[in-house]
C-alpha cells in the first residue's frame, strides 16, 4: 500500500482550503454538538487572547522567517 | 518532542477561534498557518490532523475530515484516541446508525394504522387480471427482443 499524502494534504488543496475558511462568510463554520462533545474531549486548551494588534502583526509579514521571529515571540509571552 | 510547543500554541490558537465563533479570520489563518508548520516538523502530528479533520467538518466536508484521519491511520499506524473517536464519528457506518430512527420517531408524522386501512378501502381494488391485461404489449415486445437475441 502506498502511503504518499493524499491529495487533500498536497500544498495546492491546502492553499483553497486555507481560502476557504478565509472567506467563511460564504461557508460559515458549524460546529455540531457532537463535533463540540469530540472537540471538548480531545483538542480543548485554554484560549491563548492574542489581541487584534498582535494578529494584524502576523499576518502583515511576508516571509516565513518573519512569520517564525512572530511566533518565537508568543512562545516567550 | 520539537513541535510539542507549535502543537499547543495551534490549540490555543483555535480554542480562541472557537470561542469567537469562528468569526475571526485572523485567528483561522494563523490556526491553519500552525497547522502546517507542525506538519513541517512532524508529518505524523495526530494533533494537527484533528485540527485538519475538524476544520473541515466545521465546513461541512465530514467525508474529507474522515479520508484526513484515515491516511493517518493507515500510513503511520499510531494509536490515537482522539483520532479513534473522530473517525468512529465520521465512519460511513457510524452515518448510517446516526440516521437510524427509534420507533418513536418512525411513527411521529405518519398515519395511523386505522388511517391507512380506512384509506385503503376507499381505493378500489383493481383485478390482477387487469393488470396482466395492461403490461401484456411490454411483455409480449420483451419476450420477442429475447428470442431475437438468442436466435
Amino acid at each position: 500500500m502506498s502511503h504518499e499524502p493524499p491529495t487533500f494534504l498536497h500544498p495546492r488543496a491546502v492553499r483553497t482550503g486555507l481560502e476557504r475558511v478565509i472567506e467563511h462568510q460564504r461557508v460559515p463554520l458549524q460546529e455540531t454538538p457532537k463535533l463540540a462533545a469530540l472537540y471538548e474531549e480531545h483538542l480543548q486548551t485554554e484560549p491563548l487572547e492574542l489581541n487584534a494588534a498582535q494578529l494584524r502583526d502576523f499576518l502583515s509579514r511576508e516571509s516565513k522567517a518573519a512569520q517564525e521571529d512572530w511566533i518565537q515571540q508568543i512562545f516567550k509571552i | 518532542m520539537p513541535e510539542q510547543p507549535y502543537v499547543k500554541l495551534m490549540l490555543q490558537v483555535l480554542a480562541q477561534s472557537r470561542v469567537e465563533h469562528y468569526q475571526n479570520e485572523n485567528l483561522l489563518q494563523l490556526t491553519l498557518w500552525l497547522t502546517y508548520r507542525v506538519l513541517d516538523i512532524n508529518p505524523r502530528c495526530a494533533e494537527a490532523y484533528l485540527v485538519l479533520a475538524y476544520f473541515f467538518c466545521l465546513l461541512g466536508e465530514s467525508d474529507r475530515a474522515y479520508r484526513v484521519l484515515l491516511h493517518h491511520v493507515q500510513a503511520y499506524r499510531i494509536p490515537h484516541t482522539g483520532i479513534d473517536a473522530f473517525l468512529t464519528l465520521l465512519s460511513p457506518q457510524s452515518s448510517l446508525e446516526a440516521v437510524t430512527l427509534t420507533p418513536a420517531e418512525v411513527s411521529e408524522g405518519l398515519p395511523s394504522l386505522q388511517d391507512t386501512l380506512q384509506r385503503f378501502a376507499r381505493v378500489p381494488a383493481v383485478p390482477f387480471a387487469h393488470n396482466v391485461q395492461v403490461a401484456s404489449p411490454a411483455l409480449s415486445r420483451l419476450a420477442e427482443l429475447v428470442k431475437g437475441m438468442e436466435a
